[in-house]
């Protein structure tokens, strides 16, 4: 359909910039229309990148923790591996449903958090060193994939 | 806040006649509002001219987790002492005024928080930064000489154990405060804290007086000298290294090893270069716990002013991005790299106030 929601959006931005701002002369009126077009642009390219980058991530964290999960076990960390079995038995959403895709995110991310909290334990444990480094590089993996979402747009004014 | 109110509230407190004759709130009071006050007080045809500020929270909290009241404690006992401040008047915990909100009463000194034309590209101004960095470096020296314990600080705030305790207890008390304060699990952030850790400075420089957010846009300034110094909700007993590395750009503004050696002549002791480092990367950490702290008001409604959100979310992931970068660097690199990503927003002011 066009335009589309990223057409829409930035456009709706591109006038506030070129055309409101100019004039606005309160600098409170015009320190909330820079927030609210920085929002706008955010929003342009979330519209249409975060289905994909939450289907793809939720499709990776899911791996890495069941790769942890099974390392846990061998060494005996039952906490951690209880942890990560129980976030691996949520259901699957379906990857279009943006909302149900993204809580199941922070599900895995609070599972992926409890074992990096653990670094310095697991450390003693997991030689040659698996689990922390997989899940480190996955983080990685992660701030590259949303990364052009973010960084263009959060590096202007923001109010 | 309107006139009528705080002129109600100003007579009823100051127990005479008042009225305004000026009220602004300074811009852009994303954590805290502030607002001046210009006044006669007493009965007309014998009224004086006086000047009050109010530091009220904001409907939606400060951005650092910290109590209004600390802040106006630090103002209480550095009145005490000759570091230059404005004079506290009074706290109310929850006043009508502000529907509530904490807020405190200062006096007003002149000046202004920004040195417009500072950024200019020319020889006077270049020669002006040279003064207004050697002004500041003073007196955060001064500061850091403060004999704290005598002036009382160790009455409301943490003290550190000694020197070699300093840098691990500001570690973990902020560790502690991202776990109650974050808005939403980011382990990436949690690795950047074992980072830390592992790079945390041996001991500090000494156990000074920190003042936390520090230089251009912080304190205010007369013909280019310091007149009193202000916002100190960070202050905290710990590593002088910590204020360096929050000058805001302060150390570009002229050869930061001449800077850095000035500094060591006033304050009495020298700096490991390592330590300013640590705390340049550090306080990317910080910044970022304090904004996604202003997140939590707009997330449950209670303050929906966009720039919580840009800030609290937008700016936060940019931190978050930044703090996954310094992973695996060592502490020269990393503070290169929050460095590079961090120009000070006030250097280029045309105007005051803006």
């Amino acid at each position: 359909m066009r335009p589309t929601s990223m057409e829409l959006l930035d456009s709706i931005a591109q006038a506030l910039e070129d055309q409101v701002l100019p004039v606005v002369q309160d600098k409170w009126g015009a320190s909330t229309l820079r927030s609210a077009m920085q929002l706008l642009r955010h929003l342009a390219l979330r519209v249409a990148l975060e289905p994909r980058i939450l289907a793809a991530d939720n499709d990776d964290v899911r791996r890495v923790l069941s790769l942890a999960y099974e390392r846990l076990g061998q060494l005996g960390e039952t906490d951690l591996a209880a942890t990560a079995a129980a976030v691996l038995s949520s259901p699957v959403v379906d990857p279009l449903d943006v909302a149900a895709a993204d809580a199941l995110n922070e599900t895995y991310l609070r599972a992926v958090e409890a074992i990096v909290a653990a670094r310095d334990r697991l450390r003693s444990l997991d030689a040659p060193p698996t689990i922390h480094q997989s899940l480190v590089d996955y983080l990685q993996r992660r701030l590259e994939r949303e990364r052009g979402m973010i960084l263009p747009v959060f590096l202007s004014p923001p109010f | 806040m309107d006139r009528v109110r705080v002129e109600r509230y100003l007579s009823g407190r100051l127990g005479e006649d008042v009225r305004i004759t000026s009220l602004s709130q300074a811009f852009p009071g994303l954590s805290r509002e502030t607002w001046l006050v210009r006044l006669e007080l007493g009965r007309a045809g014998a009224a004086v001219e006086r000047g009050l500020v109010v530091r009220a929270d904001s409907p939606g909290g400060p951005f650092p987790p910290v109590p209004l009241e600390y802040e106006y404690q630090v103002y209480v006992h550095l009145a005490r002492t000759d570091i230059p401040v404005a004079r506290p008047l009074w706290f109310d915990a929850a006043p009508e005024l502000s529907d509530g909100r904490a807020l405190f009463v200062r006096d007003l000194v002149e000046g202004s928080t920004l040195l417009p034309g500072l950024g200019d590209d020319t020889a006077a101004a270049a020669e002006r930064r040279r003064r207004v960095a050697i002004e500041h470096i003073e007196n955060l020296a001064r500061l850091h000489r403060l004999d704290w314990s005598a002036a009382g600080f160790g009455s409301f705030m943490e003290v550190p154990a000694s020197a070699e305790d300093a840098p691990r207890r500001e570690l973990m008390r902020w560790w502690r405060v991202w776990e109650r304060v974050r808005t939403a699990p980011l382990p990436i952030v949690t690795e950047a804290l074992h980072w830390f850790a592992d790079n945390l400075p041996k001991r500090a420089a000494a156990l000074s007086l920190c003042k936390g957010q520090n230089g251009i846009g912080e304190e205010i300034w007369r013909d280019d000298r310091i007149v009193a110094l202000c916002d100190w909700e960070l202050a905290n007993l710990g590593d002088p290294c910590q204020d360096l590395a929050l000058s805001q750009g302060m150390l570009k503004l002229w050869d930061r090893a001449r800077l850095v050696a000035h500094y060591e002549r006033v304050a009495g002791f020298s700096l490991p270069p390592d330590n300013i480092d640590y705390y340049i990367v550090w306080n990317a950490f910080k910044s970022m716990l304090s904004l996604s702290n202003g997140l939590n008001s707009f997330l449950d409604g209670r303050y929906r002013r966009l720039a919580r959100a840009t800030l609290g979310y937008g700016k936060v992931k940019v931190y978050e991005h930044l703090l996954g970068a310094i992973i695996g660097l060592d502490l020269h690199g990393a503070a290169n790299l929050v460095m590079r990503g961090q120009p000070n927003p006030y250097h280029n002011k045309k105007v005051a106030g803006g």
